[in-house]
């Protein structure tokens, strides 16, 4: 059995001591959450200064909300939805996407199906750089849910709940993204050898 | 080019291709998950699609999980504004 501290009972323990009024405890939470945090605002909001401003409003509120935290839902999830929602709020004057309506064998060809070179899209996913840009390429929602999903790794069900889903539709969702993310893959890969 | 769609031990290819993070996460059936299983043995284009789609899932958590550091300059501005 691992000695490894288990992250969610120390983050449980930060949140219940920061509200108490412990400064410190939450400057710890801070430094232990701040880069995922980051992560997903420079994700879902346009510019640098704009993730700077999600950053501070979201652990701000978390600091002023933080003793009505009941665990319900991991302290990451917490301070990440809370983010979600900051970000969110600048984003409501800009049309959100229509859902794309590719039907799903026709994502899974052009990620690569049945395809002639199979395994282009293991080969091509080796590299982190054609990763990080194949997942910039993205739809804004799925980028979103394969952050909080198999980048942050949170429970699906608190994804679900997250973004106002079904534990079903929000399954639906990800293999979807996931395929589209092989499609970018396959396409970076393709520029990469040109 | 739609791919041929064959059936194998009860399954369809496209099946298999729509089920692949069900799989994955261990979220299918037993029964469900060994006709996969039984599927991608005898169908080689669902073994590769299979193997290359399990390898991004595996490469995105591994490599991209960790986040970067906020930069040193945000993360004094946000420390800042905690301690105001």
């Amino acid at each position: 059995m691992s000695d490894a501290p288990d992250e969610g009972l120390i983050d449980l323990d930060l949140t219940r001591r920061s509200a108490g009024g412990d400064r410190d405890a939450f400057g710890a939470l801070v430094i232990r959450h701040q880069a995922s945090v980051y992560r997903l605002a420079r994700l879902m909001v346009k510019t640098r200064e704009e993730a700077e401003d999600v950053l501070q409003q979201t652990f701000l509120a978390a600091w002023r909300a933080v003793g009505g935290f009941r665990g319900e839902s991991s302290t990451r999830t917490w301070l990440l939805t809370i983010a979600r929602n900051t970000s969110l709020l600048r984003r409501t004057h800009v049309a959100r996407e229509p859902i794309d309506p590719t039907p799903i064998e026709e994502l899974g060809v052009r990620a690569g199906w049945g395809g002639p070179n199979p395994e282009e899209l293991a080969v091509a996913a080796e590299q982190r750089d054609l990763l990080v840009a194949a997942l910039a390429a993205l739809a804004p929602d799925d980028r979103e849910i394969l952050t909080l999903r198999d980048l942050e790794g949170l429970p699906g069900i608190e994804v679900a709940e997250m973004l106002g889903l079904s534990l079903a539709a929000m399954k639906s969702r990800l293999h979807r993204a996931r395929l589209s993310l092989a499609v970018a893959v396959r396409r970076e890969g393709s520029h990469a050898t040109d | 080019m739609r791919p041929t769609e064959r059936e194998v031990a009860g399954l369809k290819c496209s099946q298999v291709m729509t089920e692949l993070s069900l799989y994955l996460e261990g979220d299918l059936a037993p029964r469900r998950a060994a006709q996969i299983e039984e599927h991608v043995t005898h169908c080689q284009a669902c073994a590769d699609f299979g193997e290359g789609f399990r390898r991004m899932v595996e490469a995105v958590r591994t490599r991209l999980g960790e986040p970067e550091p906020v930069p040193a300059d945000i993360a004094a501005t946000l420390r800042a504004a905690l301690d105001s």
